[in-house]
């Protein structure tokens, strides 16, 4: 249906209720549309049928919008651009576009090893850095632009003092398309645990 | 319509799966102390009653858990994490317990389908 047919329909409409409200309002006072009189005879044609139409409620659902009239409501009748995006039917990633778990560990390391280097732990500071080291990891996975992938960076810092510590990580996930990686780093007064998940959005 | 209807169900609840880690840890370590040959099974134990927990709760999700155990020693540690989610259906909740001779903290990340 091209937008030309309803618009004209809708301001028919209206004008017929403002030319019945003055009476006697003759042809020239038609504002806009159609201001030629072989045109206003078709309008007037028109109008009559539309009112039985209205009468007999099919159109009812055009009452609804009387208060557009002329013809710039052209534009403003429009619909709304909904961006719509297509089914891919893609049910995992392509083979090149998997979650590399060995270029993720590389990453990870050399992050590890130039941000921590000849760094103390400090109890205040230490929170920081921990903080910046996922950010910085984080974006660095995502400039291997795994698509559909949601990464989770977690970044453990502590201070060595001959602590024992252990640390298990289990999880439910597609074990084709989901993987994860760990960096480890350490010195003399830190150690420095790095762990990255990458997991396929089906 | 069944979209939907299921909406409210799946986000990610964090009492909920607080809850299910607070109760795995007292029941795999609840009164123990820190002992180097057992942290192993001991974290283990953790982690697959999480999980075995959050799958009963049957819900759309993709989990992760994590936890770590650390001797009690006057060390500190500080864990950070980022993540790259939809906001809106997933989340984490990160559980800390200690006793007397040790420190764990469990982490889980619940990513929706």
């Amino acid at each position: 249906m091209s937008n030309g047919q309803p618009t004209r329909r809708i301001s028919q409409v209206s004008r017929r209720t403002s030319m019945s409200s003055g009476s006697g309002q003759g042809m020239g006072q038609m504002p806009g549309y159609g201001a030629s009189p072989a045109a206003a005879h078709r309008w007037r044609k028109l109008s009559r049928t539309m009112s039985l139409a209205l009468s007999m409620g099919r159109r009812f659902s055009y009452l609804g919008r009387p208060s557009v009239a002329g013809m710039h409501s052209d534009h403003m009748r429009m619909p709304k651009m909904e961006v719509k995006l297509e089914n891919t039917y893609q049910l995992k990633p392509d083979e090149d576009k998997k979650y590399s778990p060995h270029a993720v560990r590389t990453v990870m390391q050399n992050i590890l090893d130039s941000t921590l280097d000849g760094v103390r732990y400090d109890p205040t500071s230490s929170a920081i850095v921990a903080q910046n080291l996922t950010d910085v990891i984080k974006t660095r996975i995502k400039e291997f632009n795994y698509h559909r992938y949601k990464i989770i960076v977690t970044v453990y810092i502590g201070s060595q003092k001959g602590q024992s510590l252990q640390m298990s990580s289990r999880a439910i996930w597609d074990t084709e398309n989901d993987n994860f990686s760990t960096a480890t780093y350490t010195n003399e007064s830190l150690f420095c645990v790095a762990l990255a998940h990458g997991v396929y959005f089906e | 319509m069944d979209d939907f209807q299921s909406g409210e169900e799946t986000a990610f609840v964090v009492d909920e799966v607080s809850n299910i880690i607070k109760e795995a840890v007292e029941g795999a370590i609840g009164g123990n102390a820190y002992q180097h040959n057992k942290v192993n099974q001991w974290t283990s134990n953790v982690v697959e009653q999480c999980l075995n927990q959050l799958t009963k709760l049957g819900k759309p999700f993709k989990y992760i858990v994590t936890c770590v155990i650390m001797q009690k020693n006057g060390a500190g540690l500080h864990t950070a994490s980022s993540c790259f989610w939809d906001n809106t259906t997933d989340g984490s909740c990160t559980v800390r317990w200690e006793n007397k001779t040790m420190y764990c903290i469990v982490s889980v990340f619940g990513l929706a389908i």
